[in-house]
């Protein structure tokens, strides 16, 4: 079959007039296909009337719906908790307000409370084996013990305006970038390494401005507990029961709000404003945008066929000229 | 014509873009062809009938697109605008940034400007939105677009928000003299038991389904003991490939024969039968219409505007997954 050696013969402006209402005018009703072989009667701007037939705008796309959403919000407010746990209670071992050994007790009855909710509500012991879990326990706080002296001097040359802002910022990036699915249980694991590294550098930060060493243990190991461990033990929660994952929400903002209020009584008021715009104001205007979602797809798209694991990564076992196993089914079909 | 892809680099916007100047030139017109310096190759150059080439100093800064400035260079395509006293641009490429940029400068000197895409692209990824925002911008003030594929203008009416009468389908075409059968070439009577070529001859990067391609090679050649493949072209997935030829032994029944120039390209065709492609996405395979011409079976995965390409009895198309191409070759 021969094709024509130029670019279209009949470029241009005569063929473009009068073509926009897609009538064919003429005495032969000749039928428009969509094919770019054979020429056809038609100009080539025509637009015929199955122009964007197979175009599907949000084809998959699941409805937003306002409780649900509050609810996937208690999520956000949990962390954010745990950020400003994470970032008062320096405050108030540096202020005297607390003291260490209130805070080591707290930090191990939430570690107990913890281990207890994930071990009698998701069957999974954290470390895999009671003996284990002691183990790994006793090395993270006896590594933490250790590493206290070396921690509190690693910032002590910066300022303590520096610290505070880094501090904040940390927490801040550690709320953007945190992995909310997990704890929604929607995923099933923990990802967010960056979160997880701001988080834990913010509190090594704020360890930094301990006075006294022990205030230095207690506090990494509190922050250690509320950003490692609290998505395991809060995820068993809510995939338990749900009412309990709201009260523990609300048990948590007010341990957050309580801690607020001994620093300052109109910060606790702004972060219990900002938790009520999280749970009922942020839903609605999600539930609002969500009308002008288009997503586009049709036969233009990008095509994603399967492929499995096995073929691409792991060596075949059978080598040689001889029957290939093959994973997936063979059709019937001839060469040529 | 203003693109920033044109040779010494190989693809067919660059094809398209000497074979549609020539075809100018012979009709007549005088055709001159903007684009951005490849390495040493800068200046002005003549090709072949005497088309002019600038190669302008513009900075590449992703995959031959050069680094986007509205008025970097609007002073050197006003001159030569008015040395070679143009009448209209012709910009090609949407992703290309030097014809983008032509456009808008050229409708400020007051010049007719007619667009070409030749690629599908997406919706949803931020690349892509940010691309379309440029497109629809700039192609709201164009006298004319052009697009390769019905699928095409679909995806392009889409992304620029056209009116759709203004955008005029002109699918590519091949110079059939290049792409000439081999007359030598036996023809198994019986594929079971005689022996079938098949060809392979694409850029191997992921859009052209070479993760595809992977999958399927094996077993085929499990299927029809007398089949020997031949893979051309390079490209990032080569790796992909000799892993998966080495894994499974075939390396005396495949041979990646590594890039084929363009001059090459109908030889390299013509030692096969069939001729394999495996893309994800494309607006129109050239690559398809030169196979078909040089004589060869066309067995190909239906995405894009490929099903309008070929008649049915020159291609068997596929679902685009390993299932179908196995069902399809």
């Amino acid at each position: 079959m021969a094709e024509a050696p130029a670019e279209s013969t009949s470029p241009g402006p005569g063929d473009g007039v009068g073509s926009g209402d897609g009538a064919e005018g003429g005495p032969s009703p000749a039928k428009w296909e969509k094919v770019l072989w054979k020429r056809q009667p038609f100009p080539d701007n025509y637009t015929d009337d199955t122009f964007l037939q197979h175009l599907v705008v949000n084809a998959e796309l699941p409805p937003r719906r306002y409780w649900p959403l509050v609810v996937a919000s208690a999520a956000v407010t949990q962390q954010a908790c745990c950020c400003v746990a994470a970032g008062l209670v320096p405050l108030h071992l540096h202020a005297g307000r607390l003291g260490a050994g209130q805070v080591l007790a707290a930090a191990g009855g939430l570690l107990a409370a913890g281990y207890a909710a994930c071990a009698v509500l998701g069957g999974q012991l954290l470390g895999g084996s009671v003996a284990r879990g002691i183990r790994q326990c006793v090395l993270l706080v006896g590594g933490v013990w250790g590493l206290s002296p070396l921690l509190r001097s690693l910032a002590g040359t910066v300022s303590t305006d520096s610290v505070v802002a880094l501090a904040v910022a940390g927490l801040l990036l550690h709320l953007g970038l945190h992995d909310y699915g997990f704890v929604n249980v929607l995923t099933d694991r923990m990802s967010g390494a960056l979160s997880l590294g701001s988080g834990v550098m913010a509190a090594v930060l704020l360890a930094g401005r301990m006075r006294r060493e022990a205030d230095v243990f207690a506090v990494v190991l509190l922050s250690l507990e509320l950003f490692l461990l609290s998505p395991f033990a809060r995820r068993h929660v809510a995939r338990a029961c749900p009412t309990a994952h709201l009260a523990l929400t609300a048990a948590m903002v007010g341990g957050a709000a309580w801690l607020l209020a001994l620093a300052s009584p109109a910060a606790a008021a702004a972060f219990l404003a900002a938790v009520a715009a999280l749970t009922f104001v942020a839903p609605a205007a999600l539930v609002r945008a969500h009308r002008f979602k288009a997503r586009i797809s049709g036969p233009w798209d990008e095509a994603a066929p399967h492929f499995p694991r096995e073929l691409l990564l792991l060596p075949r076992a059978g080598r040689g000229q001889g029957a290939v196993v093959v994973v997936e089914g063979e059709g019937a079909g001839e060469e040529g | 014509m203003v693109s920033d892809f044109f040779y010494p680099n190989f693809g067919g916007v660059e094809n398209h873009i000497y074979q549609l100047s020539q075809c100018l030139m012979s009709m007549g017109h005088k055709v001159v062809v903007v684009t951005h310096s490849y390495g040493d190759c800068r200046g002005v150059r003549y090709l072949t009938n005497g088309l002019k080439v600038y190669y302008l100093p513009r900075l590449p800064f992703y995959q031959q697109a050069s680094f986007p400035t509205l008025l970097g260079w609007a002073r050197l395509l006003r001159v030569i605008c008015l040395r070679e006293r143009a009448s209209l641009l012709h910009g090609h490429q949407a992703f290309s940034t030097m014809a983008l940029e032509a456009a808008i400068n050229a409708r400020s000197l007051g010049l007719k400007v007619v667009f070409t895409d030749h690629s599908l692209f997406g919706f949803a990824d931020p690349a892509s939105i940010v691309l379309n925002k440029i497109l629809k911008a700039v192609l709201a003030d164009v006298h004319a677009v052009i697009c390769v594929s019905h699928t095409s203008k679909e995806n392009t009416v889409l992304r620029a928000c056209l009116r759709p009468d203004s955008v005029y389908v002109i699918p590519n075409a091949v110079d059939a003299s290049q792409f000439t059968p081999d007359p030598r070439v036996a023809w198994p009577s019986d594929p079971e038991s005689e022996e079938v070529v098949l060809v392979v001859l694409c850029r191997l990067v992921y859009r052209k389904g070479v993760d595809l391609l992977g999958l399927v090679l094996p077993p085929l050649l499990a299927r029809h003991p007398r089949l020997r493949v031949l893979v051309g072209g390079d490209g990032p997935k080569r790796k992909l490939l000799e892993k998966v030829v080495s894994d499974h032994g075939l390396g005396d029944r495949v041979a990646l024969c590594g890039a084929v120039q363009h001059e090459h390209a109908r030889d390299f065709m013509v030692r096969g039968h069939v001729f394999l492609n495996a893309s994800l996405t494309e607006a129109f395979c050239m690559a398809l219409v030169e196979a078909a011409a040089a004589g060869l079976v066309v067995v190909s995965t239906a995405v894009g505007g490929v099903p309008e390409v070929l008649p049915p009895d020159l291609i068997v198309l596929a679902e685009p997954s390993a299932e179908g191409l196995l069902v399809g070759a």
